[in-house]
């Protein structure tokens, strides 16, 4: 089930083709530090993760600081799905968080 | 020299709120839209030319190299960090910091997206011209580097035209900050530095602010949309235009099937009659019925079909006159994307090419890149700026199928011949960088000029002798 | 493992549902005590559902702020330990301080919808003390599996009370029941429709005393995810309210900056003061139809300029307001 939402953000993800028309719309990245603010950032940060990368905490900044507002899908010419695949990136930190905190309570007790 | 200390020597320098070392966060520092994937070891996000040119002077003293970046948007690999290097984004420095009306300029920094400049510009009735199809996303700095045009490329010309100054910083032991260029219109400052740092592609120097000339709204524009069945009735139909002293503010085509899945992509029924031609004429207010007719009139003369008409820009904007034009990006990715939706395991990559022919030998392009259609068969996306010549053919190929990337290579090589013996360009309006260096070396040749070539590796080597500013690119 | 704060904020939230049904510290009866003067049914196959955003709204603005402290100093923060651990602490609701006048209007603003409603000859039926959380916070923020078990405890309330058509009260809520229920719970056979929609089906015109002009902000869910935007246009210029449109509105609207206000607190004000400006410059009055807008944008807006709530915007010019 999780390998399967990994497999289609990958999908999903890799349709991008790096426009940045998507930024124009964006109300975060104006605001935010970096390009992570936007859904051009936040769709390869998506990729990055569901490619095996780790969740930095500039890659958990991008993701966690969408507003799901789906502006950026007026924009996108290849019309990706950008809001869900920052939903389903946030599933698998949850879940793969979750596995990491039961591995290391055991190790303590 | 290892990343942590980078990231750790340039936070002392100038502050680690500008510096990340993030893997997550270079992973989308190190992209490109052609689907190249390079490797950023830092990204540093300057606010003011002092970082630039601490950061410059601290890769030139540790031999590491330096890649700018706009919005990452260059169609030929320009901002890539293809070897492993510090990116430098340019993103937040984006302020107007003055506009004056009275001298023609404006003063930015690099950042700043072209839009969002015109938007500044446009409550005092001024426009900076140059308006790559981009021009929402693209940076002031990214389209001085990269020698942007757009579809005012005929009237107006292209970033070359309208740079006045340049503050930048060079690649040396000091990060010297130096100024090239005027703040007047004229200007004979010895060799002409900024048109050479124009176009340069952040390979000889990084631009930290410019003085861009502006140019007032026109009062009015009017435009014309028609489709023509036979290509050489629309070629009739520009030549009759221009004959007429009408210089078009915009004059843009788009090939008959391109503009049917243009069209179909935004989901707009409308007849599609043959090639598109939208024309767009600057005028006085009271000129506007006398031009409207002039234009209608002339169309029909030459067979133009479906022929609708706008009083004004707004007009046209409001009843679509622009919309299938806009939407060729969409439509050249959908393309591709349909072609391949049953290919397991396809990354597609669309190649948008950048030619330029005399506009007199428009006709003999168009046909030329039939035959290349057919001679390698991929389907060609066909739409461009009519005015000047430029000619942006498109295909989509699947990356990951070694076949058809040989084969679309081969496309290309043949699609620069076809331009070179047209009397044109490889690239018109996105430069070099690393996907046109062969075809630039080719066009020299043919024009029997490859000491040129030597000649701007020479320049390449006085302004950055330690090769640190985005090597590998533009020769 | 290091805990990040953002771990603390999830942890939190999945606790606090997980045990109250509510991702914030708020008592059942406050949901409901909205309702109480209204003599709305506790049975029947039409009810209308909060989803008790409205309500909760002022309790996660103080939730926010305690964690935001939490997460200033550091030994707070140790001392909290995990989320949950804090979440099912007693603590919880000592440094739970919840603005009294924000309570007010959002219950207000509940008073409103349903006497809009009654004004249209819909009567619906209420679920009282079992007006539970729909989970969409969970589902946005990735929390699955609390977000499934939730919207379970939801949909088995309205089977075991013969529910067959819900009526909403705002964008997020509508959406997550008509558009993400359906796709994880199996068989799921209720109508959804958010108060929104059945007023422009069914409002009568009527002219006020005195001619009011707003700017409207449409949310990005009910315009962008479920294309409703010419419904509260229509509702409000039947009200004899005149509508004006900002820079970027109906599918165009830009979001409020209201979801990221947990996380990125600067971040969604820095969004919600932009916004500000461009609506406040078309008019002093912004029309606001969800919660969550309503709360952001009210946070950052001058002093000169108003944000109110479509409901009690439109029941007041109807005339319509209870005593208080």
């Amino acid at each position: 089930m999780l390998e399967d939402l990994r497999e289609w953000i990958k999908e999903e993800a890799s349709k991008c083709m790096f426009c940045g028309f998507c930024e124009t719309v964006c109300p975060t990245i104006k605001f935010g530090p970096h390009r992570g603010y936007g859904p051009r950032g936040r769709v390869n940060i998506a990729l990055y993760i569901s490619e095996g990368g780790k969740y930095t905490e500039e890659a958990l900044s991008s993701l966690y600081s969408c507003l799901l507002c789906a502006a950026c899908t007026l924009k996108c010419p290849a019309n990706i799905d950008i809001p869900e695949i920052v939903r389903a990136s946030r599933v698998l930190y949850s879940e793969d968080s979750l596995k990491e905190a039961i591995v290391v309570e055991k190790k303590v007790s | 020299m290892e990343k942590d200390k980078i990231v750790r020597d340039i936070s002392k320098l100038i502050g680690k709120d500008k510096v990340s070392g993030d893997e997550a966060l270079l992973s989308i520092y190190s992209k490109d839209p052609l689907g190249n994937v390079g490797k950023a070891l830092a990204v540093v996000f300057p606010e003011e030319s002092k970082d630039v040119s601490r950061v410059v002077s601290y890769a030139y003293k540790n031999d590491i190299k330096i890649y700018a970046q706009g919005s990452s948007t260059s169609l030929a690999g320009s901002s890539l960090p293809k070897e492993p290097g510090i990116v430098i984004s340019f993103e937040r420095m984006k302020k107007v910091l003055e506009v004056s009306l009275v001298n023609s300029y404006v003063l930015v920094e690099p950042g700043i997206r072209i839009d969002d400049l015109n938007l500044e510009l446009g409550s005092k009735g001024y426009m900076f011209p140059v308006d790559p199809a981009s021009s929402s996303v693209a940076t002031v700095g990214g389209a001085i580097n990269s020698g942007a045009g757009g579809m005012r490329g005929a009237k107006y010309g292209t970033m070359r035209d309208w740079v006045l100054g340049l503050e930048i910083v060079l690649p040396d032991e000091n990060g010297t900050i130096a100024f090239a260029g005027c703040k007047t219109l004229k200007c004979r400052q010895g060799y002409d530095l900024v048109r050479l740092i124009v176009g340069s592609e952040g390979t000889l120097a990084l631009v930290t602010k410019a003085y861009l000339k502006i140019t007032p709204l026109p009062e009015t524009v009017i435009v014309a949309l028609a489709f023509f069945p036979r290509l050489e009735n629309l070629m009739e139909a520009v030549v009759d235009i221009k004959s007429q002293r009408v210089q078009p503010y915009i004059l843009e085509f788009l090939e008959k099937r391109t503009a049917e899945v243009a069209a179909k992509s935004i989901g707009r029924s409308i007849n599609i009659d043959g090639h598109m031609l939208l024309a767009g004429i600057d005028v006085n207010r009271e000129a506007v019925d006398r031009y409207v007719e002039w234009i209608e009139k002339l169309l029909k003369e030459h067979g133009g079909k479906g022929i609708q008409t706008a009083r004004s820009w707004q007009e046209a904007e409001e009843r679509g006159l622009f919309d299938i034009r806009r939407s060729l990006f969409v439509a050249q990715s959908k393309m591709a994307r349909e072609i391949y939706k049953n290919v397991n395991n396809a990354k597609i990559m669309l190649l948008i090419e950048d030619i330029a022919v005399p506009p007199s030998r428009l006709i003999e392009a168009v046909k030329g890149l039939k035959e290349l259609e057919k001679k390698h068969g991929f389907v060609t996306m066909l739409g461009g700026h009519v005015g000047d010549g430029n000619l942006h053919p498109s295909i989509g190929f699947n990356m990951l199928d070694p076949e058809e990337t040989k084969r679309a290579e081969r496309w290309f090589e043949d699609l620069v011949d076809l331009a070179i013996s047209l009397d044109g360009t490889v690239s018109s309006e996105h430069g070099i960088g690393i996907t046109k260096k062969e075809a630039l070396r080719r066009e020299l040749e043919a024009r029997g000029s490859l000491k040129l070539l030597e000649i701007m590796k020479d320049i390449k080597k006085v302004f950055d002798p330690k090769n640190i500013l985005n090597p590998g690119k533009v020769v | 493992m290091k805990r990040r704060f953002l771990d603390v904020v999830l942890d939190t939230m999945r606790t606090l549902t997980i045990k109250t049904g509510y991702p914030v510290p708020i008592s059942r009866s406050d949901v409901y005590s909205w309702a109480r003067e209204l003599n709305l049914k506790a049975k029947g196959p039409v009810v209308l559902y909060t989803g008790a955003l409205y309500q909760i709204m002022p309790y996660l603005e103080s939730l926010v702020s305690i964690l935001k402290r939490a997460k200033e100093s550091r030994t707070f923060l140790e001392l909290m330990g995990l989320g949950k651990r804090f979440a099912s602490s007693s603590l919880v609701k000592t440094f739970i301080k919840v603005d009294k006048v924000k309570v007010a209007t959002s219950n207000a603003i509940l008073r409103s919808i349903v006497l809009l409603l009654k004004e249209v000859g819909v009567e619906p039926s209420y679920l009282y003390e079992n007006d539970l959380y729909s989970g969409v916070l969970l589902y946005d923020l990735g929390l699955s599996e609390t977000f499934l078990l939730q919207a379970k405890r939801v949909y088995k309330v309205f089977k075991e009370r013969g529910v067959k058509k819900i009526i909403t009260v705002d964008p997020h809520t509508t959406y997550v029941l008509r558009n993400v229920y359906p796709k994880f719970i199996e068989g799921f056979d209720l109508e959804v429709q958010s108060y929104i929609e059945i007023l422009s089906e069914r409002i009568e015109r009527k002219r006020p005393k005195e001619t009011v002009e707003v700017v409207i902000h449409d949310p990005c869910f009910y315009a962008r995810y479920q294309n409703i935007v010419e419904e509260p246009r229509k509702i409000l210029e039947a009200s004899g309210i005149k509508v004006l449109e900002p820079r970027r509105t109906r599918r165009f609207t830009s979001c409020c900056g209201g979801p990221v206000e947990a996380l990125y607190p600067d971040l969604s004000r820095a969004v919600a003061m932009d916004r500000i400006r461009e609506l406040s410059s078309i008019s002093k009055t912004i029309v606001t139809l969800c919660p969550i807008c309503f709360s952001n944008l009210s946070r950052v807006k001058p002093q000169n300029v108003e944000v109110i709530d479509l409901a009690l915007l439109v029941a007041k010019v109807r005339g319509l307001m209870l005593g208080k």
